[in-house]
């Protein structure tokens, strides 16, 4: 089947959290599938909607065994109609999309770490990279314990720690306990989600172990589909070269590396996919 | 009695297109994304995102913000140039059998020229939209749109090059005050129809950040909200210039907001922002277009402009 896909989906479940909202949606069609890190994008269904813009919606779980029941929960930032949906209500929805993860061949020690809504992303990546004998093991960049998927990350991983990202903690002292759990954890790979803010503190503390970095930026999608090029965000080419990409097709996951921080985003050469 | 369904062939200008409803500058990607969710072929035409000479990344983020029945954008007309767009996007739009309306911007009067001059032997170019409503190199700079004496220099350019038996149509922003005065210039100086209308220049701020929300400060309001804004000038220039050729964009998300602008002036109508709300929207805003006119029993060019009688 050709992906992604667009369907009608009932909203099954629905759970409360601090700044989001967890939604199970009904039908994905068959041959739907999201692999971690992918996306789906929601509208508001109908003729007139509020909301002219659609909303990302981090994929967690599918559970794909079984035909129209097949579940999806997914995670929003819950705000204006997402905030206003109950249970039945129906949702449109466009995924999976975006560029997954990609997964380590040999089981190795994996340190997942972010913040936001986009954890939801990681805690699908924590049973997939578990499913393949990996560790995982888990940093909440938070001020609370009430974060999305703390409780889901004990129930996955090895460890799940949180560093304290409150108003009044410095960039430093994040940078700093940051490096430490890094040098614990000795870690193969590191897959974070998050903010463009907190992904480039990561990056600074990531980059300098050498460690290999993945980082899926939470970003507002626009259409969501690649059409409006309202997601734009600088990378550099693997061929060295800096280009403005979309974020919904292109990402939302990207070599750490390679992402330029928005701050740089004028005058760079044109992408592939915006091209 | 069940009514026979209407023949929704429209003539644009002699150019025959399938439908009257077409896909709005930039709002269709460069085609292939939207492709994934929609037959291309069913629009009427396609006009593609504003092409200019060598590109742009476009502006600064955040570039989108949603407002009560609105969206505005500051994009800066992304893209990757008219060479590309001459070797990769047309190539690709008429494989697919879309019939293909080219926009172009710039800055300058020769700069639209030499666009227009590439077009003119490009096969399948049905018909060039002239971008007169957003500066490539905003913000700051006033669009073309917002003079008559501007307008008519580029329209002039854009006919001498393109050859006489190209179709031009003028792209006006609906920001300008007096929008007969800019449309007759257009005509004058070689236009064969008009595009009403282009975003309304709006603003947002962003409460929590306590600043403007796009990163290039003032963007183009497009949506629902801007359709009675829309009808005003589509009517305003059917009716001080007569049967002129008219592609009307502006809110059009439903058969109702598109029979409207039909009965308002416009030849054709062009789906936009709905696109990007849902990729399938153009097909249910004909689907609907064609009931509605199906229980008047009528052909879509026996109403344009009815509501002027
Ligand atoms: C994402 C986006 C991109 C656009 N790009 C262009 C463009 O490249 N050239 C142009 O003339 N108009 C452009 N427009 C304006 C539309 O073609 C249309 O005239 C306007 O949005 C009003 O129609 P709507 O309310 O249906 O969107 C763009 C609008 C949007 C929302
Ligand atoms: S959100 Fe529209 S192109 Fe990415």
């Amino acid at each position: 089947m050709k992906q992604p896909v667009q369907w009608r989906a009932q909203i099954l479940a629905l759970r409360e959290g601090s700044g989001h909202r967890s939604l199970t949606l009904s039908g994905p069609p068959a041959g739907f599938s999201a692999r971690p890190g992918q996306f789906v994008a929601l509208a508001e269904p109908g003729q007139h909607p509020s909301a002219l813009l659609r909303r990302t919606g981090w994929v967690v779980t599918q559970d794909d065994g079984l035909r129209a029941s097949a579940s999806l929960d997914t995670v929003t930032s819950g705000r204006d109609w997402l905030s206003g949906l109950g249970r039945k209500d129906t949702v449109d929805v466009i995924g999976p999309i975006g560029r997954p993860f990609s997964l380590p061949k040999q089981p190795t020690t994996c340190l997942l770490v972010g913040s936001g809504p986009a954890m939801a992303a990681l805690i699908g990546l924590g049973r997939a990279l578990v499913a393949r004998d990996c560790r995982v093991e888990f940093i909440f960049l938070q001020s609370s314990d009430a974060g999305y998927g703390l409780l889901d990350a004990r129930r996955i991983a090895s460890a799940t720690h949180v560093i304290d990202d409150s108003p009044a903690t410095t960039d430093s002292e994040v940078h700093a306990a940051l490096s430490q759990r890094l040098d614990t954890s000795t870690p193969g790979v590191v897959y974070s989600a998050g903010s463009s803010a907190s992904l480039r503190l990561i990056a600074e503390v990531v980059t300098s172990s050498g460690v290999p970095h993945q980082c899926l930026v939470d970003f507002a999608v626009g259409c969501g589909t690649g059409i409006c090029a309202g997601c734009a965000l600088p990378v550099r080419g693997n061929d060295g070269v800096a280009r403005v990409v979309r974020g919904c097709t292109e990402g939302a996951v990207f070599n750490a590396d390679l992402l330029q921080w928005p701050d740089a985003a004028a005058g760079l050469a044109i992408g592939s996919e915006l091209a | 009695m069940a009514t026979a369904t209407p023949d929704m062939t429209t003539v644009l200008a002699g150019v025959p297109l399938s439908s009257p409803v077409l896909a709005a500058a930039g709002c269709a990607g460069t085609g292939p994304e939207l492709a994934r969710f929609t037959d291309m072929s069913e629009f009427g035409a396609v006009v593609t995102h504003s092409v200019t000479e060598f590109g742009s990344t476009g502006r600064p983020m955040p570039r989108l913000a949603e407002t009560p029945a609105g969206l505005l954008n500051a994009l800066g007309l992304p893209g990757a140039g008219m060479d590309h767009f001459l070797a990769t996007e047309l190539p690709w739009l008429l494989s697919r059998h879309v019939t293909p309306i080219v926009s172009i911007a710039a800055d300058t009067v020769a700069e639209f020229g030499r666009l227009a001059g590439r077009l003119r032997q490009a096969p399948g170019v049905v018909a060039i939209e002239v971008n007169l409503s957003s500066p490539v190199h905003g913000p700051g700079v006033l669009p073309f749109a917002s003079d008559a004496s501007g307008s008519a220099a580029v329209i002039h350019a854009v006919r001498r090059n393109a050859g006489t038996a190209m179709p031009v149509f003028a792209k006006l922003s609906g920001d300008i005050a007096d929008t007969v005065s800019v449309a007759r210039a257009c005509v004058d100086a070689g236009a064969t129809g008009l595009s009403l209308i282009n975003a309304v220049r709006g603003l947002d701020v962003d409460l929590a950040r306590q600043s403007l929300t796009l990163g290039s400060h003032v963007g183009g309001l497009s949506g629902p909200a801007i359709a009675p804004i829309a009808l005003r000038a589509v009517w305003e220039v059917r009716a001080s210039l007569g049967d002129v050729p008219i592609i009307a964009s502006g809110g059009i998300w439903d058969g109702a907001s598109a029979l409207r602008m039909i009965m308002g002036g416009a030849t054709v109508v062009a789906v936009g922002t709905a696109l990007l709300q849902d990729p399938r929207a153009g097909r249910r805003v004909l689907d609907e277009l064609t009931e509605l006119l199906t229980e008047k029993g009528k052909l879509p060019a026996e109403l344009v402009g009815v509501a002027h009688a």
